[in-house]
């Protein structure tokens, strides 16, 4: 069991070291069909571990094995070690399977590029870290993975790194993420300062020693949430996320949507021995997932850019994740996890596709009218939005019900987070379908015509969608082609297959029907005081499932209503309330506050540091007084112009000298 | 043993001096290579956990006390490796290129490493002061002979302020000796002697600060870093390599073999004093890195900031704070070096400038030579999976358990590291193409000496563990007898 384990970890690894040594070697799109194979092959020992798994007895599904030392010494216990059991399996499955239709995806989007090498080394670095994420047994290891994938994901948004807007997004990215770190990494030094050792099992043992709320144990738990926020982008540490669409589009569907982002979502189911003894820390887990899942809502509705609305989607299903993983809907936050990363990376799939016809294009002010031109994309795109809109019975009807209705069992004020979800899934459906209207019906746009006509429009000239700055095409992107998933068939098996498991895995559970993932989950969550006893009864089931479908298709409707039925209703409703469309446009000022309050005092504190302070206290007091003094008193010494060395060498045998008649005497 | 690996720089720079000219630089250039290989013997041969190894012990003046003792335990032997290694890139390095008398400046480099290598095998304060004292000369004619642009002003400066501190330290070892020998004990520096040879707590204090002075500004910490900048921009690349690399450790070092054991009731009463004057390094040196546009300077303010998080593993008074320290020594040294060498070829690439506002897109041709920076950048930022991580993580844990705020604070420094090192990365290799750029890739050469560097590099992130049990006991060793005074 952790010997297959082990492989899947380490395929990833051997692939990016096979294309990054070799990158002068491959060929075409060779490095890209390695990459993918090394990846596939990881799935498949996933998938064996799997089985291995299942065929343990319900007590024996916990495994750990530990390869070397890492740093064993004065009391701190780093090993390189990994749990594997069924949450941890139920991750590395989910990552590799997306992950591998993804690089089958890019094989074909990314075959133009001149950095295809460099692109699929980075790519499988990425699994890699992030099956180290989730297979860790220890603290230290997670912050490992947890820093990797960050660097992963810093590497790939700033790709293409001659847009100043690509890595200036990556350093933004970057650096919110080191916060986040350092969140994780203080977060373990109160639980090793606690526990005194950093292994989860450990740790875990002693999390009944912990008094409830523990003041200690709330600080280190708020700490690994503010790791957890910075990865999960939720607020306030949600910004980079937005930014982060400038690196390639499978990116943001492999990174910034399917696998890393969920890291926060795994790291508080992971902990849930110490949050259930520290309500105070869940509790503010849950907050500020469901102010994400609301406020990142609302930024989506008026968000232009294609891939921008699916971010900020992103932002606010993950907020529905980690209320969920924080108030001890586990099962509903891992199923929840599960069904966006088929049905998100799906919808970033069919961006990518739409952005190729539209030579590179992102704003959905210049699209319409795909739905003739683009077939295939309009319909996958379809059912990834209806599942993210969370209409039955497609699979994310059935995570997010289940989300709200274990948060609803919780009962007392967790009801205001139900309320929260639902509201959310309201405006979910709104600007799911207010993207799909746009892209794909009304009138067809130039480039829509003209693929409607067999011709798949290109720029001659690729212009920065961002800043409006045109690229230098020297590094690959925008390269010379641009694909469709029309007539490319990695493009069409990858989004097929997420197609169809977006459609139909919410039978992983459905709430008295099917129980097969709560089985599974059992065993990580065995002793949890809310995974087994949050039993929604089948009456307040059936509720939700009735309102879950009414609002979602409320939403849906509303969006028809705006954007397809009465063109011009979004304009004048922006005319009529322009503060709001304000607020939402500058993403509720977010940027800005964090410009006021940490990026100008540094910038300021650094040109005071520079210009005043190094020059006039440590040069001009220190140095030169230090310098005045010396010279001062080596002024007899120093009478011939015998330079330094000399008054050094005649000071140093002078000291001397009077040390050995100092002794001399003495003795 | 040692006295060969000691002794041998000079004797190859003496050597060197009699060829001919074209052969001296290789000549060199193996010589350190040899000091190299004894290093990683040494290390090799290295049993963990059983006090000085490979000792020597003779009488040299005995009239002073003065003995000729060497050793090498877990505190100094990958220091000692950490030098030969920065020497060696150093000399080869510097074998490339055509040098103005080129046998006097391998025989000032080479008396460098000597000097170093006995700062840190020796086991005898009055020895430890003659080979810190002597560090200083040959870099002393490094820079005021080979330098660039200012070079005088820039050496007068360092040699004045590293001096003053040399004088301070000098009384003060002096002091520690004799005032140690109590009524009918023979006068004697040697560490071992001291350390048993308690002082009274307020001679330990006034010694403490003469020590610290000399330290401090050795490495250089906040606020005594005065002749860093200057310095630094007139040495040439190779120089200021193993100047940054290996001289501050010598400074760090000393707290460690020296400071703490020999002044445990100082070291704890002026423990809050040494956190924040580390803290204030890691603070004002990383907001100096991410605001100048000198990319030596980056690297330099960059190693204030580092040296800082040293200070704090030192002063943290416990074993895990130390070995995060001992480790992060070695960590910082090998991420120097090629980092300086690095600035170097970049230099070459974007027409002499080491301004990073001159360079820019140097990536697109050079893809080897970025991923080789790229690991050495995200190794300096400490990205946990290094070993750098690994030293801060054992620095901040060490001063966590007994200071947390100061742990807390400590942190800043870890984010404001990510931000000059990425800024630095992403100015010089990204971004458009820079006016005066011309990209292209690493020599073979240049990545004969590179690649070995961050072989180091990735040894120590993929096992770390190699380092610290071999440091584990002789670390313990030296913080014991503070850490129970400060408890």
């Amino acid at each position: 069991m952790t010997t297959s384990a082990w492989l899947v970890l380490a395929l990833p690894l051997a692939g990016t070291l096979t294309i990054a040594l070799g990158f002068k070697l491959w060929p075409g799109r060779a490095a890209g069909w390695i990459g993918t194979l090394a990846i596939l092959a990881s799935f498949v020992f996933a998938a064996i571990t799997f089985f291995r798994l299942m065929g343990e007895d319900e007590h024996h599904r916990q495994a750990t094995s530990t390869l070397f030392d890492y740093a064993n010494t004065v009391g701190v216990d780093a090993k390189v070690t990994i749990l594997v059991d069924p949450l941890s399996v139920l991750m590395i499955l989910v990552v590799t399977g997306v992950s591998m239709l993804i690089h089958l995806y890019s094989v074909t989007y990314m075959a133009s590029d001149r950095g295809i090498a460099r692109y699929f080394a980075y790519l499988n670095f990425f699994v890699f870290s992030m099956l180290l994420l989730v297979l860790a047994g220890n603290f230290f290891l997670l912050i490992v993975g947890w820093a990797f994938v960050g660097v992963a994901s810093y590497l790939l948004i700033s790709f293409w790194y001659r847009r100043k807007t690509a890595t200036a997004a990556g350093v933004k990215a970057f650096v919110i993420n080191v916060v986040g770190d350092i969140g994780l990494t203080l977060g373990a030094f109160f639980i090793f300062k606690n526990t005194g050792t950093l292994d989860y099992l450990g740790v875990f043992a002693q999390a009944g020693d912990f008094g409830t709320n523990d003041g200690e144990l709330v600080a280190g738990l708020v700490l690994l949430l503010v790791g957890a926020f910075a990865k999960s982008a939720q607020m306030p540490f949600h910004t980079w996320l937005a930014d982060a669409m400038e690196g390639p589009t499978p990116v943001s569907s492999l990174i910034h949507a399917a696998t890393m982002v969920t890291a926060g979502v795994y790291l508080i189911a992971r902990m849930w021995p110490l949050f259930e003894v520290t309500p105070a820390a869940a509790a503010v887990g849950a907050v500020v997932g469901a102010a994400t899942l609301l406020i990142s809502a609302t930024i989506g509705i008026a968000a232009t850019d294609i891939k921008r609305v699916i971010a900020w989607s992103t932002m606010s299903q993950i907020g529905y994740m980690i209320m969920a993983v924080s108030s001890g809907a586990y099962l509903g936050g891992m199923f929840h996890f599960m069904t966006h990363a088929f049905f998100k990376a799906l919808l970033f799939m069919g961006a990518g596709s739409v952005i190729g016809a539209m030579a590179g294009a992102q704003t959905m002010d210049r699209m319409g009218g795909f739905r003739k031109a683009l077939p295939f994309t309009f319909v996958t795109m379809l059912i990834g939005g209806l599942a993210l809109a969370g209409i039955p019975p497609f699979s994310g009807f059935f995570s997010k019900d289940e989300i709200l209705a274990l948060v609803g069992e919780r009962g007392g004020w967790h009801w205001a987070l139900y309320v929260a979800g639902y509201v959310g899934a309201f405006l979910t459906g709104i600007y799911t379908f207010r993207m799909i209207f746009r892209v794909f019906f009304g009138e067809p746009v130039t480039e829509a015509r003209e693929l409607e006509q067999g011709h798949l429009h290109h720029a001659e000239q690729h212009i920065n969608p961002t800043d409006g700055e045109v690229e230098d095409t020297d590094v690959g992107f925008p390269g010379p082609e641009h694909y469709i998933a029309e007539r490319e068939r990695p493009m069409q098996i990858a989004m097929g297959t997420l197609a169809i498991l977006a459609s139909v895995a919410g039978i992983a559970y459905i709430s008295h029907v099917t129980d097969f993932l709560h089985e599974f989950l059992h065993p990580t969550f065995a002793g949890s005081e809310y995974f087994d006893s949050l039993e929604p009864s089948v009456g307040f089931t059936v509720f939700g499932w009735v309102l879950g479908t009414v609002v979602g298709v409320s939403g849906v409707l509303v969006a028809w209503l705006v954007w397809v039925r009465r063109p011009g209703t979004s304009a004048r409703l922006q005319a009529r309330f322009p503060a709001i469309h304000r607020l939402l446009e500058n993403k509720w000022y977010f940027d800005e506050a964090i410009d006021m309050v940490f990026i100008r005092p540094g910038a300021w504190i650094g040109r005071f540091a520079q210009q005043t302070f190094e020059r006039l206290v440590v040069n001009g007091t220190l140095v030169s007084g230090t310098t005045m003094i010396v010279r001062a008193g080596s002024q007899a010494v120093r009478a011939a112009q015998s330079g330094l060395l000399r008054s050094y060498a005649a000071m140093l045998l002078l000291g001397l000298a009077a040390v050995i008649l100092y002794f001399l005497i003495r003795s | 043993m040692l006295s060969i690996l000691i002794w041998l720089p000079l004797a190859v720079a003496l050597l060197a001096a009699l060829l001919p000219r074209a052969l001296a630089p290789r000549f060199a250039a193996l010589g350190t290579l040899g000091a190299l290989g004894l290093a990683i013997y040494l290390i090799a041969d290295y049993s963990a956990g059983s006090g000085m190894q490979h000792a020597v012990d003779e009488i040299w003046i005995s009239e002073l006390g003065m003995h000729y003792k060497l050793g090498i335990d877990g505190l100094n032997l990958f220091l000692v490796g950490l030098t030969t290694l920065a020497f060696a890139a150093a000399a080869v390095w510097a074998s490339f290129r055509e040098w103005d008398r080129p046998r006097l400046f391998y025989f000032h480099l080479l008396l460098g490493e000597t000097a170093v290598l006995g700062a840190f095998l020796t086991q005898d304060l009055a020895l430890f002061v003659v080979f810190f004292d002597l560090m200083l000369i040959p870099f002393y004619f490094l820079t005021g002979q080979w330098g660039g642009e200012n070079r005088v002003p820039a050496t007068m400066k360092m040699v004045i302020y590293t001096f003053v501190g040399s004088l301070l330290m000098l009384a003060g070892a002096v002091a520690t000796g004799v005032l140690a020998a109590g009524d009918g004990q023979t006068l004697s520096f040697a560490f071992s002697d001291l350390q048993e040879r308690t002082l009274g707590e307020g001679t330990q204090q006034w010694i403490f600060l003469l020590f610290a002075a000399a330290f401090l500004v050795k490495m250089p910490a906040f606020p005594l870093h005065g002749w860093m900048p200057d310095a630094y921009k007139a040495m040439p690349i190779e120089v200021v390599a193993v100047f940054s690399a290996v001289l501050s450790k010598v400074a760090a070092y000393g707290f460690l073999r020296i400071v703490l054991p020999i002044f445990p009731d100082a070291s704890a009463h002026f423990q809050d004093l040494m956190l924040v004057i580390g803290l204030a390094s890691i603070l004002y040196g990383s907001v100096m890195a991410f605001t100048t546009t000198h990319a030596r300077l980056i690297v330099g303010y960059s190693s204030v900031a580092q040296l800082g998080f040293i200070t704090l593993g030192v002063f943290a008074l416990d074993p895990q704070g130390a070995q995060g320290a001992v480790l992060q020594m070695v960590n910082h040294g090998l991420v120097t070096v090629p980092l300086f060498l690095i600035i170097g070829l970049l230099a070459v690439r974007s027409g002499g400038s080491e301004d990073i506002r001159d360079m820019g897109g140097i990536a697109f041709r050079a893809p080897v030579l970025a991923s080789l920076f790229l690991i050495v950048a995200l190794a300096t930022l400490a990205m946990p999976g290094s070993g750098n991580f690994v030293g801060e993580f054992m620095i901040l844990l060490g001063v966590f358990e007994t200071k947390t705020v100061f742990a807390c604070i400590g942190f800043t420094g870890v984010a404001l590291a990510a931000v000059y090192m990425l800024r630095a990365f992403i100015r010089m290799m990204h971004n458009r193409v820079g006016p005066k750029v011309e990209s292209r890739e690493v020599s073979l050469r240049a990545g004969l000496v590179l690649v070995p560097l961050v072989a180091a590099i990735l040894l120590f992130a993929v096992y770390p563990q190699l380092a610290l049990e071999r440091q584990e006991a002789s670390v313990v060793t030296v913080v014991e007898t503070a850490q129970e005074v400060a408890r």
